[in-house]
């Protein structure tokens, strides 16, 4: 048996060994009524924050002056589009492993258990400090 | 996008168990979830950042992508990229091949298809001879593609009208490359960014345009508190959030602030006599036949003072920025994209950048170097590198010398005499033979030049008439309307490939899933027109890792040199930075270093050796400051830009495909700083009509102080409102890439 063939039924092994260690977890959805009653006179030409400046300025603030807001990581990554039923008031946590997937393992320990990213990083601010804007206060 | 948390931990989980245990034949089979996922190695399609990820599949389609967090990226992805897998299942998706019949599109075979395009072509060239015909591609077609369809043309058809739209975007860089240093592409890499001390981006809009390598500068500073920003931008776009000093100027007076950066460097003794005196000729014209004296003369009228009132800003700025730049210790780094290559002069803007790195010595060590971003993921790697332009051959090879010809016609094994010696026509050029009719037939390939060229409006007109062949994954776009034949192209995910992206690292894009519908990925329909056009012998690969092996002996024994980038290699890296001459070697992250670029002896006597220059020396050129081609007047007093925004690329075939997209950002609206707004009664959304001498059009208004006065501005992106009608096709003398960035307009309420 050559070592590839050995190997994978070894690596399967232990990737069902890493699922049967992870919690179970139902995604959070906002219901699309929701969205319809919120953004029903929506300017979709406007970006977001175009109009939650306003708003919802503490929101806006928080994220703005945040590192996700400093890099342009925008109102749909997380809550979904104005459209077609994915809108979340409340989003879950599936934009945030697109870029910190390893943290999905970190998710995986006893600590964590009935936690969510937001429960140690709050929504919009995120990450607590942004030192590379001018004037900014670390 | 259905990615639950669950599904992240369990691909996760054998991710990581796979890693630790061994050294498996694929990244797929490595990646293979329990439950039938995998995760395939690929790289995002949008800009040339070149991130890689890996694309999430089950059940035969794609369902995620995640950050390669081995990659240069770390994992990290923009917005645009998390959303990828809407564009392969978008409801503009074309599954079938389209031909025009009495005015409208309507749906054929394959066969019926490519017989109506070889029926063509071959009436053209056999009535009006090789170059009746051309073909216009793209910086997003993988390199495979361009390079058989490069092939085709040259050495099938004999006609150098071989095109693409990095004629639109890079070419200015490649002329700066190439006139200072002799070869083409940055001699940096992205690692540059975490030595930096300085960073001088010069119009680039960074964090909208490549956010990735925004976020890799915020990170630097951030770790990093003494980190100086300078941005030049007539607009304070988000990339001056982290300016430590944002010049605003007048567009088109760029070159009057580098020249006075330059003085002020000389003036205050923050060169590198050394550097200057060992590594450095000086020219002006087409010439190196200037001195240091001449430089210094050069540049005496080009005082702080005057280009501040040349410009518009301040004189302190000026100098505030040259000290930074020039400050000894520390290393400085500059960054540029269409702001200085999108410009009549932008060739002698890209020059003037690297006077300052050349005169201060701040090249070629970690943290210093002068780094063109790239806007499309493979306009390097496939239409710069691969030669797919009217001028070229492959890999810095030049169709007007006879030795190149000679070299490419024998490892094509074709006839000598077979490439014709004649430069092809540029792409405007081209276009305009499209008007004239002297080109008959036009073969568009992944790139809708019926919204981006400029002065749209007049070459709109010139493809309506002409026979036009569009291989795209989208229909309709406002170039498909116009094509007599529509030919469906497999996207991204559904084929396999190689992009080259801004630092000379060369990816594959693995195949992850089956093309939609009857779509098939370019290779192949090229090697089909091929054979039907009777050149089948030279193109008799079966997939595109065939083209890959034949292309490695092209870039064999030249300064490009990637023969250690075997496939199989490129299945296992994370991407390998040219050149790379073995399959040993790890790749080169600085040209011209010595100890790092392999073509530096290691007993060289210095640290750095221009070897692309025959004497060793790079040139410091003496480019006076010029207006745009059409600065504003008394009967057009306005200035009108073009650029990008984060959520939206290119004409938006893909973009706006995109569910959360589609809704935002996605109209083209014209910014107007206040003080305009006001003299012209317009406020936020209101619309105006703005008209150049080329075309109009009409855009909801946005009023934002972040505009310039006497400046507006309109993203690119949208295929309802064309900015492009609007701006000018005047291009630059040398590179021939066309002045988007800046012409005169006026601007009425409606």
């Amino acid at each position: 048996m050559n070592r590839k063939i050995l190997l994978i039924p070894l690596a399967l092994l232990a990737a069902l060994i890493g699922i049967s260690l992870t919690l179970e977890y139902e995604p959070q959805m906002a219901h699309a009524a929701q969205l319809a009653d919120d953004h029903s006179d929506v300017e979709t030409w406007d970006t977001c924050d175009g109009c939650h400046q306003e708003e919802t300025p503490d929101e806006y603030q928080a994220w703005f002056r945040g590192k996700h807001g400093l890099n342009n990581v925008k109102c749909f990554v997380c809550h979904g589009s104005v459209d077609g039923g994915k809108f979340a008031i409340q989003p879950n946590t599936e934009g945030c492993f697109g870029c910190h997937g390893e943290k999905a393992e970190s998710m995986n320990t006893p600590f964590m258990e009935g936690k969510t990213c937001f429960s140690c990083h709050p929504p919009h601010q995120l990450s607590p400090h942004v030192t590379a804007e001018k004037g900014a206060q670390p | 996008m259905s990615v639950t948390r669950r599904n992240f931990l369990r691909t996760s989980a054998a991710a990581s168990a796979l890693a630790a245990i061994g050294d498996l034949t694929t990244v797929q089979e490595a990646i293979a979830g329990p439950a039938g996922e995998q995760w395939i190695k690929s790289v995002c399609r949008y800009c040339g950042t070149g991130c890689g990820l890996y694309v999430g599949v089950r059940d035969g389609e794609v369902f995620a992508v995640k950050g390669d967090k081995d990659n240069h990226n770390a994992g990290f992805l923009c917005l645009k990229g998390f959303l990828l897998p809407q564009i392969l299942t978008a409801k503009d998706r074309l599954r079938h091949p389209l031909i025009r019949k009495n005015g409208e599109l309507v749906r054929a075979s394959w066969d019926e298809a490519m017989g109506l395009v070889a029926e063509k072509f071959s009436a053209a060239i056999d009535q009006h001879g090789p170059d009746a015909v051309g073909f216009y591609g793209s910086g997003q077609g993988l390199t495979e593609e361009t390079y058989v369809a490069n092939k085709l043309f040259k050495a099938g058809i004999r006609t150098n009208n071989v095109e693409g739209n990095p004629r639109l975007c890079m070419a200015s860089a490649v002329g700066g490359y190439v006139t200072t240093y002799g070869k083409d592409e940055p001699m940096g890499c992205y690692e540059d960014i975490d030595h930096a001390d300085l960073f001088l981006i010069v119009g680039s809009n960074t964090a909208e345009c490549h956010p990735i390598l925004f976020q890799r500068i915020v990170r630097r500073k951030e770790r990093n508190p003494d980190v100086k920003v300078v941005v030049l931008d007539p607009r304070r776009t988000p990339t001056a959030r982290i300016a430590d000093l944002h010049i605003s100027f007048t567009p088109g007076t760029d070159l009057a602030i580098i020249n006075a950066m330059a003085h002020v460097i000389l003036r205050e003794n923050l060169i590198d006599e050394d550097f200057i005196k060992t590594h450095l000729s000086f020219g002006a014209g087409k010439a190196a036949d200037k001195s240091w004296e001449d430089y210094r003369a050069f540049l005496e009228e080009y005082t702080p003072e005057k280009a501040a009132a040349l410009s518009g800003c301040s004189a302190e700025e000026i100098v505030q920025a040259s000290r930074w730049f020039g400050a000894s210790g520390k290393k400085s780094m500059s960054m540029w994209t269409m702001g200085l290559n999108q410009r009549t002069k932008g060739v002698w803007a890209n020059n003037l950048i690297h006077n300052l790195h050349l005169i201060t010595g701040k090249i070629g060590e970690p943290g210093s170097t002068p780094l063109s971003l790239t806007g499309q993921p493979n306009a390097c790697g496939g239409v710069r590198d691969g030669g797919g332009l009217s001028h070229l051959l492959p890999y810095g090879r030049l169709v007007a010398k006879e030795e190149h010809r000679a070299a490419i016609e024998k490892l094509w094994q074709v006839p000598p005499g077979t490439i014709q010696p004649k430069p092809g026509l540029h792409t405007v050029d081209l276009f305009r033979a499209l008007e004239s009719g002297d080109v008959k037939c036009l073969y568009v390939m992944c790139t809708n030049p019926g919204q981006s060229m400029p002065n749209v409006g007049r070459y709109r007109k010139a493809m309506e008439k002409s026979f036009m062949v569009v291989s795209e994954v989208y229909h309709p776009t406002r170039t498909t309307e116009l094509a007599d034949v529509v030919l469906p192209a497999a996207l991204w995910a559904e084929k396999e490939g190689v992009y080259g992206c801004t630092e000379r690292r060369y990816q594959l894009l693995e195949q992850a899933i089956e093309p939609l519908g009857e779509s098939k990925p370019d290779f192949e329909i090229l090697c089909d027109l091929g054979r039907r056009l009777g050149h089948g012998d030279l193109l008799p690969f079966q997939s595109p890792s065939e083209v890959w092996d034949e292309i490695l002996t092209l870039c064999k024994d030249t300064p490009y040199d990637f023969t250690g980038l075997t496939r199989e290699r490129l299945q296992r890296e994370h991407g390998v930075l040219w050149p790379a001459p073995a399959p040993d070697h790890p790749g080169t992250k600085r040209r011209y270093v010595r100890g790092d670029d392999p073509f530096v002896p290691a007993d060289h006597p210095h640290r750095i050796k221009f070897y692309g220059k025959p004497n060793g020396r790079a040139v410091v050129w003496l480019r006076p400051h010029q207006l745009p081609a059409e600065p504003a007047d008394a009967e057009y007093p306005i200035l009108f830009t073009t650029g990008r925004v984060i959520e939206h690329w290119h004409t938006g075939t893909m973009t706006r495909n995109c569910q959360e997209l589609r809704h935002a950002n996605a109209e083209a609206i014209a910014e107007i700083h206040p003080d305009d707004a006001s003299a012209w009664k317009v406020k936020t959304g209101d619309m105006v009509r703005i008209s150049s001498r080329r075309g109009r059009e009409q855009f909801r208004v946005k009023v934002t102080d972040s505009s310039k006065k006497g400046l507006v501005f309109v993203h690119m992106h949208d295929d309802e409102r064309l900015c492009n009608l609007i701006t000018i096709d005047a291009i630059d003398p040398g590179s021939k890439q066309p002045e988007f960035k800046i012409c005169a307009v006026q601007v009425e309420k409606v």
